[in-house]
This record gives C-alpha cells, sequence and structure tokens, in this order.
C-alpha cells in the first residue's frame, strides 16, 4: 500500500463506476480519492490494471472487497484473500476495506452480504479472519458496517457492540456507511444519531455515502432498503457532520452509486455537500436539521 | 454452535424457496437441516415479513451481480478502457 494513509485531511471522492469513467477524468481535480471495487478487477486486463496503477498514482485509492466474508465462524479462503493481495500488489492502493458480514457458510452461497449472528463464536470468527486478511494482504481492512432488513437470528449482542468489540479485537479502522447505519436505524426503530454516537468514532477513517428507496414488503411492512440507486438523503450529511465533529483524524469520504447515474454535475453537487458537511462538523456547528427531526 | 447456525442462515438467505420452506412448518424444517436443538428458538422467533424480504433480495443481488460479472468481463459495449490523464 501507498503510505499515504495517515493524512490528517478530509477527502471527498466517490466510486469509481466504468458509466462514470468520462466525467471522472473531466473532473479529477474536483475528486480527492477514489474507491475501486477489488471483485470486479479479478479478471482485468493488464492494460487496465496498468491503468489502475497509474490512477493510483494520481488520486488516492481504496480497494473495495465485498465477498471475502469476514464476519463469520468459517475461516475466510485464502484463494480469494491471495486474489486480494494480488490486486492490491499490482495496483498499490492507499488501503483496501472489506464488510463485516458474511457471505456464505457450508457451501451455501447468499451471494451478497449478510449479518452473521452477533455472538461470540462469530467475533472469535471474525478476529481470527481479520488477522488471516492482514497476513495475506500486508496491511489491515478498513471494517465495514452492513445494512441488514434482519436481525441477525442468535445474537446477544447489538450490531454496535459487535462492531466495537471487532475493532476493539483487531485494531482495524472503521469504514463507516452512514446509509447503512441510517437504514438500520430506520428498519429497526432507532435513532439513528444514537446509533452513531454508540460506535467508536475515533476508528473512523473512512465513510461511504449512498442512497436508497423505501418500499413495502409483501406484508406491507415499509422497509428503507440501501440501493445505491438513489442521492443520499439530507439525513446522511447530517451524520456526516455529527461524524467530523466527533472524529480525531482526517476522513476519507466515497459517494457509492451503482446505477441510475444522474449527470455528473449533480454528483459533484453530492461530493460538495459532503465537504460542506465535514467543514461544518470540523467547525462543531450545531445539527439544525437532525436536532430537530 | 454459531457455525450451524450461520449454515442454517446461509441455506435460507441464498434461496428464497428454501426460506419459504422454513416458514412454512419451522421446526420441522429445522431439525431435517440439523440445526441443533439449542438454535432452534433464535429460528422459530425470526420475523417471517423481514426472512422473506431477506431472501428476495438477496435473490435479486445475485442475479445482478451475474450481470455485473459479465460486465467485468468486457462483454458489455458500455464498458470503456481506463485512459486518461490528469
Amino acid at each position: 500500500m501507498r503510505k499515504l494513509s495517515d493524512s490528517p485531511r478530509d477527502r471527498v471522492g466517490l466510486a469509481w463506476r466504468d458509466e462514470l469513467a468520462v466525467d471522472i477524468h473531466i473532473h479529477l481535480q474536483d475528486i480527492d480519492c477514489l474507491e475501486i471495487l477489488a471483485d470486479r478487477e479479478f479478471r482485468a486486463s493488464r492494460q487496465r490494471i496498468a491503468a489502475l496503477r497509474e490512477l493510483a498514482r494520481q488520486v488516492p485509492l481504496s480497494l473495495h472487497s465485498v465477498a471475502l466474508g469476514l464476519a463469520s465462524s468459517e475461516p475466510v479462503d485464502e484463494k480469494r484473500l491471495a486474489r486480494i493481495a494480488e490486486l492490491a500488489s499490482r495496483i498499490e492502493p492507499d488501503h483496501w476495506s472489506e464488510h463485516l458480514a458474511f457471505v456464505r457458510a457450508g457451501g451455501f452461497e447468499i451471494g451478497h452480504l449478510a449479518a452473521a449472528p452477533y455472538r461470540p463464536e462469530t467475533l472469535e470468527g471474525t478476529l481470527r479472519n481479520v488477522e488471516r486478511a492482514r497476513r495475506a494482504v500486508g496491511s489491515l481492512p478498513h471494517l465495514e458496517n452492513i445494512a441488514t432488513s434482519i436481525l441477525p437470528p442468535g445474537s446477544v449482542w447489538s450490531e454496535e457492540q459487535f462492531v466495537g468489540q471487532v475493532l476493539q479485537g483487531t485494531s482495524a479502522p472503521l469504514l463507516l456507511d452512514l446509509h447503512n447505519l441510517y437504514a438500520n436505524a430506520w428498519n429497526f426503530g432507532r435513532d439513528p444519531v444514537e446509533l452513531l454516537r454508540a460506535l467508536p468514532l475515533e476508528r473512523v477513517r473512512s465513510v461511504h455515502l449512498s442512497g436508497g428507496c423505501v418500499v413495502r414488503d409483501a406484508e406491507g411492512v415499509a422497509r428503507l432498503v440501501d440501493d445505491h440507486l438513489h442521492d443520499p438523503p439530507d439525513v446522511v450529511f447530517d451524520l456526516l457532520q455529527l461524524l467530523a465533529a466527533n472524529a480525531t483524524c482526517g476522513l476519507t469520504v466515497i459517494l457509492e452509486r451503482d446505477g441510475r447515474f444522474p449527470d455528473f454535475s449533480a454528483v459533484l453537487r453530492q461530493l460538495a455537500l459532503a465537504r460542506a458537511a465535514l467543514a461544518r462538523g470540523r467547525e462543531r456547528q450545531p445539527l439544525s436539521r437532525l436536532a430537530a427531526a | 454452535m454459531s457455525a450451524a447456525l450461520e449454515i442454517f442462515l446461509a441455506r435460507l438467505y441464498g434461496n428464497a424457496l428454501e426460506a419459504e420452506s422454513f416458514l412454512r412448518e419451522r421446526a420441522a424444517y429445522a431439525r431435517a437441516a440439523g440445526l441443533p436443538e439449542e438454535h432452534l428458538p433464535d429460528v422459530l422467533a425470526i420475523d417471517s415479513g423481514a426472512l422473506r424480504f431477506a431472501a428476495q433480495s438477496f435473490e435479486r443481488k445475485r442475479r445482478s451481480s451475474k450481470r455485473d460479472a459479465l460486465d467485468s468481463e468486457g462483454v458489455s459495449p458500455r464498458t470503456p478502457s481506463l485512459r486518461g490523464s490528469r
């Protein structure tokens, strides 16, 4: 990894998507950092890897992994780790990240991020997996909180208790996804500010911003889905402000969008909103909207 | 015994039809799947709407991931090369 991770200043950028490539290059002077989805690059051509490496020299790059399944009592697949390690060595990102999720167990592939039961056996497995990941890749991943529509059955801890214990046991930085946090608060009737404050904010080094939508399930219950297809709601920027007021280190903030891409001027406006929220937080300005909500 | 519970959940999350089968006959399904008795109360308490929603959501994401995988293999004509400089 490049030695940029301890930089104290806040950085605001976005997740690389090929659909945005041209605009990203045109507006690179307005983008402090980028995030590459590791799992999409495992079969990348040599030319593409060379281009990503070149990009990593121009702007701090995060390598984001989605399928290791670190938060599990099952050992992480060493072959998957080796692929991340190889990609990291070829691209030389600023840092890499993965979710606190399980994605498979006993040969059953979930195919996406799921919350494992928050209990001691999962914690022990997660600590072992994070250490395996550190050894394989050469640095600790930034660990990201996930959105879940179902409270993990068999849990004996809350999500924030589980995340806190993982961070305590690993010394890994926290990648705090503010829309995931908000979605969980919304879906389970919790206060997002309380949830935010319950996390070890001094461990946050990077942040994800995204959006979602409310849908009704078959039984008519409204659920907020983190779909990365909508603009981040105002509350996410308010949470970013609150985080910035309490964070002790520089934050790398990444805007995530997976589809229904707006005009790039709207993307730039969202980056500006993030910068403004960070500035308000650093100046300890009061939170008007959330406080009033 | 968290591993057994994870495996059981992965079975439900990984296939929406399995989740439906479980919801029809929870205890019998769990025992037939080999879930230890100590975890039976945990899965009997699962919110049916939340499980259905989660399983269907994972199903959609698996389909979407397959499309993405095709894109990453260079099949999509929309994929431009990573060129350009600052």
